[in-house]
C-alpha cells in the first residue's frame, strides 16, 4: 500500500454578514506566497478579487494566477473537497468560508467525515467579529455571536480602528470570559499575519528556499511590531512526556506553534505538531525522510512574548541534540531570513 | 364520512421493508393511511387505484418510518427554545463562561421574568463547581432562576426560584427526590429527580401557552424532518394531553405518541388514553428506579472511580456506589401495583445493582403472577452486566439503550467515571443483540437531539466525541441497529403488528433516505439526507 499522502490542512472562516469574512479570504489569497490554496465561499457573487490576480473565471470557479482557486460552496462540500484532495498534487490548504448566520457547528459533521477519511486535518477555525457594530446588536444576536466565537480557535476582532479602544477592550473582556479557549486578535481589514493562518508551511517546504515575494503582498510592517516569533531547527530527539507538558503550557503564551518533531521513544517516526489557540494536535508525518530535522516555530503577540522563557523551557524537552542552529527570534514574516 | 383516500405508489429504488419474507420488493402502494401492497412493480400498478400518484425513488431508499422508543416530544418543547438559555458545554465551554452568560441574561431580564439555563455538565464543564443558592442570589436577586444539568436530573435555584416553587425549610422532601439542605433545613440550592420536573413546570407555566405551542411545533418539525414517525412521551403527565389534542386538531404532523405515564406514588390513576387511529395511546407506566450516572445517583456494585471529576465537580465521596431513587419497598410497591393493573412497565435503570434489584422483582412477580407477553422494559441500561442480559432475556425483559451517552460523554465515562473495563461494555447493546433480545435505541430528547441515523452511527461505531472507541465488541451491525429504530422499537412499544416495517395493512408511515443505510459506511450513517417523511399515508415533509 502506498504511503498515505499528507492530509490537507483545512481552515474555516466564520462570522456574521458584513463582519469581514470575504476580506479575510482575500487576504489569504493575496498572501498565498507560493502555496496553492483552494477556497470555498458561500456567497460566490460577493467575492471581489483583484482583476490582476485572476486568470480565469466561470460560473462557480475563479482560478488565480498564483495557482489558487476560489469555488462556490455547493451542496456537496464533501465531494468537492475530496475532488481536490485526490488530485495528483493536492492543494497546500483548503479554506471554507461558512455562511454568515449559520451555526459553525453545522459544518462539523461534514468536516469530521473528511477527517475520518484521512483527507483533511482541521487546521484552524477562524471567526471574524465586527467590533464596530457589536454594541449595536440586540441581545440575542450578540449572544449568538459569542456562542459562535467560543467554538473557534481564533477570533479576529475586526474593524478595530472604527471603535474607541475602551469599546474594543470591553469585547475583549467579554470574550476572555465567554470564549476562554479562543485567542483574540484585533485587526483592521482582517490584516492578520500570514503565518497565523497558513501553518502548513514547515511540513511541505524548506522554508529557507521559499521564494522572496516579487512585490509586497505581505501585510504591512506594523505586523513586525505586533507579532513576534521564535524558531529552532536541529538534528536530535525530544522527550515525549516533557514535550507534552511544554505544549500544554503554550496556550496563553503564544497564538500558534507548528513543527516537525522526533521523539526518543519512536525516533523513526517524525510527528507533525500544530497548535492553534488552545487546540494542539500531534500526528505522524507522512512521507517522512529518515533524517528529518526537528523544526519548531512559535508565534505570538510581541507585547507578551517571552522568548527567553520559551527557549529555556524548550531546552528542557530536548533529549538529545547532535547539531543545529541556535534558536532565533524574528518577525513572523521572515522566519528563516 | 369517508376521507379522501390518497394513494401513492413508490418504485425505482431500494425498498427496505424490515420484513423477512419481502426483503427487497420493487414497489409499495399505500391506500389512505395504510400500506396496501408490497411486491413487483407490475403487480403494484395492477393493485393500485386509477388515481394513484407514482413516486419515483430515483435510486433513493424507502424505509418504514423511524421510531425513537424513548423520548419526550412535548417535554422537549418545554425545555428547549427561548426563554430557556442553552448553556451546554459545546457552546459555553466553561463554568466561568456559563456564569458570565447567566449574568448577561439576568441583566437583560424583565422584572420577575423566570429564567432557566439548560446544560450544566460536571463531566464537560472543566471548572464546574456546584452552584449554591447564595451565589445565585448574588447573580439574580430579583428574578427566579434555575440551572438545569444537561442530564435533566438536577436543578440549582436561587431564593426567588425556591420561593415561586413553594419550597422552603418546612417542605417535606417527596420520596424519591432530593432537596439539599443546610443544618436548619433551608434548601441550599440543589434539587434532584422527580421534584426537579415538578418544579420546572412552574417555570414553563410562567412562560405561557403561546410560547409552548410555538416550541411544540418546532419540536414536531424536528422529529418529522429526521424521518421519525413514532416517538414516546416518557414522563407523561395528564395535563399534557391537551397539547397533543390541539396539535392533532390543527392537523400538525405530530408523530404517533406512545405515552408512558410517570409514577411517583403507588396510588396514581393511569389514564386509559387512546386517540385517533394510533396517534396517541397509553403504552405503559414509567418509574425511575435510579438516576443519572453523571450526577452520581445510580446504584452500583463497583464504585465510581475516585477522580477530580467525581470527587470535586460531582461532589461524591471516595468509593461512591450510589443508591436507588426510592426506598426499595416503595419502588416495589409501585411496580407491583401498576404491573398488577395490567400495564406494561418501563423502568429507568442505569446502575447494575439497580438492575439486579429490578430483575429480582420481575422474577418474583412472574413466579406469583405469570404473564407471557409482559414486555417489561429497562431504560438506558448504562452499566448492565452480561449475566444480567442473559437473565433479562430469560425473563422476557427488554432493554432500550441510550447509546448517545457514548458519543456525547464517552471520554469522561471512561476516564473519569468508570474506567476502561466498564466503559467497554457501557450501554451493552452488542451483548443484548447477541443474546437474541429485541432491543431499541433512543436519543432521550431533549437530552440529545433526535436522529435515528445518529443512533445507528453511535451503535455501529461506538466512537466518542474525541474519536476513541468504547468497546468494539459491543458494536452492532447495520441491520441490528436499523431494527432497533424500526421493527424492534415497535415491538417494545407494543405496536409491531401496526408499525416498524413495510407490510400490507400496516400504517403507511414511511421515510425516503438519500442512501440505503444498510449499505452506507457506519461513519457516514448520520449524514444520510432525509428526502421525505410520510405519516399515515401523507407526505408531511419533503427536503426541498
Amino acid at each position: 500500500m502506498p504511503e498515505p499522502a499528507a492530509r490537507v490542512p483545512l481552515i474555516t472562516v466564520g462570522g456574521f454578514l458584513g463582519a469581514g469574512k470575504t476580506t479575510l479570504v482575500n487576504q489569504i489569497l493575496k498572501q498565498a506566497d507560493g502555496q496553492r490554496i483552494v477556497v470555498f465561499v458561500n456567497d460566490f457573487g460577493a467575492i471581489n478579487i483583484d482583476y490582476d490576480l485572476v486568470q480565469a473565471r466561470d460560473a462557480d470557479r475563479i482560478s488565480l494566477k498564483n495557482g489558487c482557486v476560489c469555488c462556490s460552496l455547493n451542496d456537496d462540500l464533501v465531494g468537492a473537497v475530496a475532488g481536490f484532495v485526490k488530485q495528483t498534487s493536492p492543494p497546500d490548504a483548503i479554506v471554507i468560508e461558512a455562511s454568515g448566520i449559520a451555526d459553525p457547528r453545522a459544518l462539523d459533521s461534514s468536516l469530521k467525515m473528511l477527517e475520518a477519511a484521512g483527507m483533511t486535518r482541521s487546521d484552524a477555525k477562524l471567526y471574524v467579529l465586527d467590533a464596530a457594530n457589536y454594541h449595536d446588536l440586540d441581545f440575542d444576536d450578540a449572544e449568538t455571536i459569542i456562542d459562535h466565537a467560543a467554538v473557534n480557535d481564533i477570533v479576529l476582532l475586526n474593524k478595530a480602528d472604527l471603535v474607541p479602544p475602551p469599546a474594543c477592550k470591553k469585547i475583549q473582556e467579554l470574550l476572555s470570559e465567554a470564549a476562554p479557549f479562543t485567542q483574540v486578535i484585533e485587526t483592521i481589514n482582517c490584516d492578520v499575519a500570514r503565518d497565523m493562518i497558513l501553518a502548513a508551511a514547515p511540513s511541505q517546504r524548506n522554508t529557507a528556499q521559499r521564494p522572496e515575494p516579487a512585490n509586497d503582498h505581505h501585510p504591512s510592517s506594523h505586523h513586525d511590531d505586533k507579532y513576534q516569533s521564535w524558531s529552532c531547527e536541529f538534528d536530535g530527539l525530544l522527550d515525549r512526556q516533557k514535550f507534552e507538558v511544554f505544549a500544554m503550557s503554550l496556550p496563553g503564551k503564544c497564538l500558534r506553534a507548528k513543527g516537525i518533531l522526533r521523539f526518543s521513544d519512536t525516533p523513526d517516526h517524525p510527528q507533525v505538531f500544530n497548535l492553534v489557540g488552545y487546540r494542539a494536535t500531534l500526528e505522524p508525518k507522512p512521507e517522512a525522510s529518515a533524517n528529518e530535522r526537528i523544526r519548531l516555530v512559535v508565534i505570538g503577540f510581541a507585547k507578551d512574548f517571552n522568548q527567553a522563557a520559551l527557549e529555556a523551557s524548550f531546552a528542557e524537552v530536548v533529549a538529545e541534540k547532535t547539531s543545529g542552529r541556535s534558536p532565533q527570534a524574528s518577525s513572523p514574516n521572515g522566519l528563516e531570513s | 364520512m369517508s376521507q379522501e383516500a390518497n394513494s401513492t405508489l413508490f418504485y425505482g429504488g431500494p425498498i427496505v421493508t424490515m420484513e423477512a419474507d419481502t426483503p427487497a420488493p420493487e414497489a409499495v402502494v399505500t391506500q389512505g393511511s395504510k400500506i396496501h401492497f408490497v411486491g413487483s412493480l407490475a403487480d403494484a400498478r395492477a393493485a393500485a387505484s386509477s388515481d394513484v400518484e407514482e413516486v419515483d425513488l430515483a435510486g433513493r431508499s424507502l424505509l418504514p418510518g423511524l421510531i425513537d422508543a424513548h423520548s419526550h416530544i412535548l417535554w422537549a418543547a418545554k425545555t428547549r427554545g427561548a426563554p430557556v438559555v442553552d448553556v451546554r458545554a459545546e457552546t459555553v465551554p466553561t463554568y466561568k463562561a456559563l456564569l458570565a452568560k447567566i449574568r448577561r441574561r439576568v441583566a437583560a431580564a424583565k422584572p420577575g421574568e423566570h429564567l432557566i439555563f439548560f446544560g450544566l455538565d460536571a463531566q464537560l464543564h472543566p471548572d464546574m463547581e456546584q452552584p449554591t443558592r447564595a451565589q445565585l442570589d448574588e447573580i439574580a436577586p430579583d428574578n427566579p432562576i434555575g440551572i438545569q444539568t444537561s442530564n435533566c436530573h438536577a436543578l440549582f435555584m436561587n431564593s426567588r426560584g425556591f420561593e415561586v416553587c413553594g419550597i422552603d425549610k418546612d417542605t417535606e422532601t417527596p420520596t424519591g427526590s432530593i432537596i439539599e439542605r443546610d443544618a436548619e433545613g433551608h434548601p441550599t440550592g440543589k434539587i434532584a429527580e422527580a421534584i426537579t420536573w415538578r418544579v420546572l413546570e412552574v417555570f414553563y407555566d410562567a412562560w405561557g401557552d403561546d410560547r409552548l405551542s410555538e416550541e411544540f411545533h418546532a419540536s414536531i418539525q424536528e422529529f418529522i424532518q429526521n424521518g421519525i414517525t413514532t416517538i414516546t412521551e416518557h414522563l407523561y403527565l395528564p395535563h399534557y394531553k391537551a397539547y397533543y389534542l390541539s396539535a392533532l386538531k390543527q392537523n400538525l404532523p405530530m408523530p404517533r405518541v406512545a405515552a408512558y405515564q410517570q409514577a411517583v406514588t403507588a396510588d396514581m390513576q393511569v389514564e386509559n388514553l387512546k386517540v385517533g387511529d394510533d396517534r396517541l395511546w397509553m403504552a405503559g407506566v414509567k418509574i425511575h428506579a435510579d438516576g443519572s450516572p453523571f450526577i452520581g445517583n445510580i446504584w452500583l456494585t463497583e464504585p465510581y472511580l475516585d477522580t477530580p471529576i467525581t470527587l470535586e465537580r460531582m461532589d461524591l465521596k471516595p468509593g461512591h456506589t450510589g443508591s436507588l431513587n426510592y426506598p426499595q419497598d416503595y419502588f416495589e410497591k409501585m411496580a407491583r401495583t401498576y404491573f398488577g393493573q395490567g400495564w406494561r412497565m418501563s423502568v429507568h435503570t442505569q446502575g447494575d445493582r439497580t438492575i439486579d434489584m429490578v430483575l429480582d422483582l420481575v422474577e418474583d412477580i412472574l413466579t406469583k403472577d405469570p404473564r407471557g407477553d409482559h414486555r417489561f422494559r429497562l431504560e438506558h441500561c448504562a452499566l448492565m452486566r452480561s449475566d444480567q442480559i442473559t437473565r433479562a432475556q430469560e425473563l422476557g425483559v427488554l432493554c432500550s439503550f441510550f447509546i448517545n451517552h457514548i458519543t456525547h460523554w464517552g471520554a469522561p465515562i471512561e476516564d473519569a467515571l468508570f474506567g476502561p473495563e466498564r466503559a467497554a461494555h457501557y450501554m451493552p447493546a452488542g451483548t443484548a443483540v447477541e443474546s437474541g433480545m429485541r432491543i431499541s435505541l433512543h436519543a432521550d430528547t431533549p437530552m440529545t437531539d433526535p436522529s435515528c441515523l445518529e443512533l445507528m452511527k453511535a451503535a455501529t461505531t461506538r466512537l466518542a466525541g474525541d474519536g476513541r472507541c468504547l468497546g468494539e465488541s459491543e458494536r452492532l451491525d447495520s441491520l441490528s441497529a436499523l431494527k432497533a429504530v424500526t421493527i424492534d422499537a415497535a415491538y417494545q412499544i407494543g405496536m409491531e403488528d401496526k408499525l416498524g416495517s413495510i407490510a400490507p395493512g400496516k400504517h403507511a408511515d414511511l421515510v425516503i433516505l438519500a442512501l440505503n443505510p444498510l449499505e452506507t459506511p457506519h461513519l457516514e450513517l448520520a449524514d444520510i439526507a432525509i428526502a421525505a417523511t410520510y405519516l399515515a399515508g401523507e407526505c408531511v415533509w419533503k427536503n426541498a
